[in-house]
């Protein structure tokens, strides 16, 4: 039935909207004849484009008028979003203008940033490079366009022999990407956001999907106008707007999620209300070995149930706070056959010390109750970035990671990135680079001490302002020589305070791009206006350091054929001069990459649509496959015989990928464990970060933006009303929040946005004026990497009083 | 017989008597004591600087009945005498503002002509709850009209309308700069309505996505200098149809074929040019 309906929308719309000219240039037009009529009102033209912001990917059509965007439209024909945005996608026209926007090249001399030109700087980076290639590293992002996350990659990795690359990425998805990968077997979610239309209760464990994803989370609600009924379940540390909406809060003591699921897992168990069919038919057991590992090993469902048997209700309620009969409600939820749940959850669980076996255990739940494998039945992690699966994941810009769900130890991955890149054998290191914390920690310690990073190139991302536990893992830089940090931006920021050399960036709809969101859709938009002064292309920097090392004479920039490893060739196959930015936009050089990649994303059957297809559609969610009819398909559920074409007849539900390669899922068991910083008596209180909904990550864009700057002008720290009360504060006073790694001021806001319980605190992180990541934890989950910026221990109290004594340490 | 006749009379003596004291003991007892009448409740007088909007004291129990319900003068207790054009004290009347006025105000609200308005008051920040308290119908308060919402609610009202009166006015704390200094200059469509002839009805100038209910702006308490001149008529778009070079809308959902098969010379058109 759901494919019906796909057909029947593809159909319709390749009808509504023509097929790009076939003189396809550097950058063309969504054309659609009516539109095009459509085009001469007060001569605004629109065109399409995913919003620059969260992970959600909604759609959106831009208004241009003489060079610049002038209004914002919600996308009526896209999936995701059906014409509905957010107060940042309504807005997402002004990023372009803020006042400060940065124009030229910059280099740092004698503690200032002087202009200098693009020649000048290309060739300082190369210089640099050429020097020392394995102590460069590249800090790349979830809002990398996937063209520029591959030239980077390719860069690096198939050019320099050097694996030091890694996203911002691994500060949000790292551990849902493991618990995905030891699950499946394999990267992504195998639901998409149909399953919140089909869902009858949504589970929120951890997240404020009101502020962070309002758009689904409106798919959802507004449901309810329709006389549907959903029941809302919000699992969380404090009350958001979120818990407003919801049938019912279960606040729980901060890392104690994880008994909370296996509460759930137990009571499955011990009833006998698990799903035996499912579980005997698509699952193993698993748990992990001594020494974390991605993969773990064997285990029995008696193990598993052995394993289980403390997570009695009482004892979850020991743990967690949360009352027995709420885990008892939970248990029966998850027992019944009737109804269809998804879990949703976000930074709460990944931003988490024990984050990969967090997401472990959701995606367990849901598979030993059989709560899978159909609409509705969803363990759904979302992300934040706009393309943190579309370039970070897909692209594999991780530092053991190489495109379309490989990685770097394994020979065959190595060989098959070498045949596609025309590289010689050996070309590709086996040896994983070093991860985010791990590479900022090298680059912050001295050469002599052993930090043997000393460039790194840090390009659409912001590590000054989001990096945990900043003076170790960044300001440290300050005062070590030579170590050159390279930072390609679009506004000053927090990281451009440190740059040696400032790069002036494209940004958004000023070029060409494809990003892909949380339910595995690839997006496409056309460049529509220009950047501001001499700022250019991300993409285009790679590829002019790259060239500039070739003419240097870099072997590491030839092919097997000793051709440049970036050739973008005309419709005769001539060679084009893209790295001079005269010729950059001659062809749609984004087009050629992108179709290189693709030529990889087919192993693990992430196959993503050919470019010219992206142009037609608001977006496809890969694997895209050309069917009997000869038209390219989407594939919304994977794994599931109705709607994936790669699953074998018969099979009803096959993990393709299965870890222990026999079509199953891992259903895993992991412990309750504290957290690695828990409140004492010198800091009694946990601190919690966040955000807010005005505002996107850093807000370099979001707070230029005027209203969204008034609605939400500055951080502050919420806590409870009796805690406050206790200390002395009250709404607007000022309170000094110390952690044993920094001390900040901010404003007290009771019984505003949050309501933390008491002995707890929240701070949102977007404030580059009020930077809480000097106070934020820098430990990590073993086998993700990510670190915990949701729990550790502070202090609070009123400025102007003395500070609490510390207990004397002998 | 004459024994049962007496018992009834007695009984039903009995039984009066018995109602007649419960049903008065009743009233009497809601009457204050003599005790209570004695006291003399202070009210605290109201502070000089309160606004107008003061909060009543409380009344003696025995004044209920004819105190009024409300907290404060404003207050309405009927529902239609909320209903009025606002006073003379008020604003003018809407139309009598100028066009151009009205427009830079509401232009002020949106980013750009299509943007969902900014609310100019604080709001409280937790829930959206208490929004269409005042926004579900347009609603007179005091000196203003908070004007009914022009799409069908959504349920996270606070999803695309923040507050331009954030935290800063609401604790005073250091004067912020909320000025951006942005360069972003939204469209504001400036196009008037297209009429065929002399009194057809217009067309709709600008776009109508989340703009359902027409009466948001051009009823009577609407915020646009146009009001309707027949507001009894309810089927708006029945004779004032949207225009496609604003409204992009339309082309998505239409199954018409491709213009160019409808083009004079092609084989499908029918046109008889001579009859034009």
């Amino acid at each position: 039935m759901m494919q019906i309906n796909r057909r029947h929308f593809l159909k319709s719309t390749a009808l509504a909207a023509a097929v790009a000219a076939a003189q396809q240039k550097a950058f063309g037009k969504y054309e659609n004849t009516q539109l095009d009529q459509a085009m001469v009102d007060d001569g605004v033209t629109w065109d399409k484009a995913p919003c620059r912001f969260c992970g959600t990917g909604c759609h959106v059509r831009v208004g241009v008028k003489d060079n610049k965007v002038v209004a914002i439209q919600g996308e009526q024909l896209a999936e995701v979003n059906k014409g509905l945005l957010c107060v940042k996608g309504y807005h997402v026209g002004g990023i372009l203008y803020g006042k400060d926007r940065l124009r030229e090249p910059m280099l740092r001399k004698n503690g200032k940033l002087e202009k200098i030109t693009w020649d000048e700087a290309i060739e300082v980076i190369a210089k640099r490079i050429y020097d020392k290639p394995e102590q460069f590293a590249i800090y790349g992002s979830g809002q990398w366009t996937i063209p520029e996350g591959y030239v980077a990659q390719k860069f690096i990795k198939g050019g320099l022999s050097n694996n030091h690359i890694d996203p911002n990425a691994r500060l949000c998805m790292a551990s849902a990407v493991t618990g995905y990968v030891s699950t499946h077997g394999v990267d992504e979610p195998a639901g998409c956001y149909d399953d919140l239309d089909a869902c009858d209760a949504m589970i929120m464990w951890g997240n404020n999907p009101a502020e962070m994803h309002p758009v689904l989370f409106s798919r959802v609600i507004d449901r309810r106008n329709k006389g549907q009924e959903v029941m809302l379940i919000d699992i969380g540390t404090r009350r958001t707007r979120t818990t407003e909406y919801s049938d019912e809060y279960l606040e729980f003591r901060p890392q104690s999620d994880l008994a909370i699921a296996n509460g759930i897992a137990h009571l499955l168990v011990k009833n006998g209300t698990y799903d035996k069919e499912f579980v005997a038919k698509f699952c193993n057991f698993r748990k992990d070995t001594d020494k974390p590992s991605l993969f773990g090993q064997a285990s029995t469902f008696e193990e598993y149930a052995a394993l289980l048997e403390e997570y009695t209700p009482e004892r979850v309620e020991e743990i967690s706070g949360v009352p027995a009969e709420k885990i008892r409600m939970l248990g029966d939820l998850f027992g019944r056959r009737d109804i269809r749940i998804t879990s949703l959850w976000c930074m709460g669980v990944n931003q988490h010390t024990r984050g990969t076996n967090m997401n472990r255990l959701l995606h367990g739940i849901h598979l030993l109750s059989g709560h899978f494998g159909k609409p509705g039945d969803a363990p759904t992690s979302l992300t934040g970035q706009p393309s943190a699966c579309g370039t970070a994941r897909e692209v594999g810009t991780l530092a053991h990671a190489l495109p379309g769900g490989r990685i770097v130890a394994k020979p065959e991955h190595r060989a098959d990135c070498e045949k596609v890149w025309n590289l010689p054998e050996g070309r590709i290191n086996a040896k994983p680079g070093y991860h985010t914390i791990k590479m900022w920690e090298k680059f912050c310690t001295a050469t002599k001490a052993g930090g043997d990073i000393n460039t790194i190139w840090v390009q659409v991302t912001n590590p000054g302002h989001t990096l945990p536990h900043l003076k170790k893992y960044f300001t440290a830089k300050k005062d070590l020589e030579d170590k050159f940090l390279i930072v390609s931006e679009v506004y000053p920021t927090a990281t451009t305070e440190l740059a040696d050399l400032v790069l002036p960036a494209a940004m958004w709809v000023e070029k060409n791009g494809i990003f892909g969101n949380s339910e595995r859709r690839t997006q496409q938009w056309f460049k529509m206006v220009d950047p501001p002064g001499n700022a250019r292309d991300d993409c285009w920097m790679t590829i002019a350091v790259a060239h500039k090392l070739y003419e240097m004479g870099h072997p590491g920039m030839k092919d097997k054929d000793g051709k440049f490893i970036f050739n973008v060739v005309d419709d005769s196959g001539t060679t084009l001069p893209i790295w001079e930015w005269e010729h950059y936009y001659d062809v749609n050089t984004d087009e050629q990459l992108f179709e290189e990649y693709r030529l990889l994303t087919f192993k693990k059957h992430k196959d993503v649509a050919p470019y010219q297809e992206l142009v037609k559609y608001c977006g496809l969610r890969w694997p895209v496959v050309k069917k009997e009819d000869g038209q390219w398909h989407e594939t919304p559920f994977r794994f599931m015989e109705f709607s994936d074409s790669y699953v074998e007849k018969g099979k009803e539900l096959q993990f393709y990928h299965s870890v222990t390669k026999d079509d199953r899922a891992l259903i895993w068991f992991a412990p309750y464990e504290p957290a690695t910083e828990e409140p004492d008596e010198d800091y009694p209180v946990w601190l919690c970060t966040g955000r807010v909904l005005e505002h996107w990550h850093t807000g370099t864009m979001t707070r230029r933006i005027p209203q969204l700057r008034n609605a939400m002008p500055h951080a502050y720290v919420e806590m409870n009303p009796e805690d406050a009360k206790e200390k002395g504060l009250t709404n607007g006073d000022i309170a000094v929040i110390e952690t044993r790694r920094g001390k900040i001021e901010l404003p007290v806001w009771l019984d505003g946005r949050g309501h933390p319980p008491r002995g707890s605190i929240f701070v949102p992180f977007f404030d580059e004026n009020l930077l809480i990541n000097e106070l934020t934890l820098g430990d990590i989950d073993p086998i993700s990497k990510q670190p915990d910026y949701k729990k550790c221990a502070a202090v609070v109290y009123k400025k102007g009083t003395p500070a609490p004594v510390m207990t004397p340490r002998g | 017989m004459p024994n049962k006749s007496r018992s009834i009379k007695a009984t039903t003596i009995v039984v009066s008597v018995v109602f007649t004291i419960s049903v008065s003991g009743f009233f009497m007892g809601m009457r204050q004591t003599i005790r209570e009448t004695d006291q003399d409740i202070e009210f605290t007088e109201l502070h000089p600087e309160d606004t107008h909007h003061t909060v009543k004291g409380a009344v003696d129990y025995r004044d209920i009945a004819q105190a009024g319900f409300g907290p404060n003068a404003q207050f309405k207790s009927q529902l239609s005498s909320l209903r009025t054009v606002p006073t003379e004290s008020a604003h003018p009347h809407p139309l009598l503002a100028s066009e151009q006025a009205l427009r830079i105000k509401r232009d002020s609200r949106r980013a750009y002509d299509g943007a969902p308005p900014i609310v100019p008051h604080p709001i409280a920040q937790g829930s959206a709850a208490s929004c269409l308290q005042c926004h579900s119908q347009a609603t007179v308060i005091g000196n203003v009209v908070a004007p009914a919402i022009s799409h069908p609610a959504y349920t996270s009202c606070t999803q695309c309308h923040v507050s331009s009166k954030g935290l800063g006015s609401r604790w005073n704390t250091a004067e912020f700069d909320l000025h951006t200094g942005n360069r972003f200059v939204g469209d504001h469509q400036k196009k008037t309505a297209e009429q065929a002839y002399p009194d057809a009805p217009l067309t709709i100038p600008h776009t109508i996505h989340m703009r359902q209910n027409c009466m948001s702006c051009h009823g009577e308490l609407g915020t646009s200098p146009i009001r309707t001149s027949h507001p009894e008529r309810q089927s708006c778009t029945q004779c004032h149809v949207p225009s496609s070079t604003v409204d992009q809308r339309n082309f998505a959902e239409s199954p018409f074929p491709f213009t160019k098969e409808l083009l004079p010379g092609s084989t499908k058109d029918q046109t008889d040019q001579t009859d034009l």
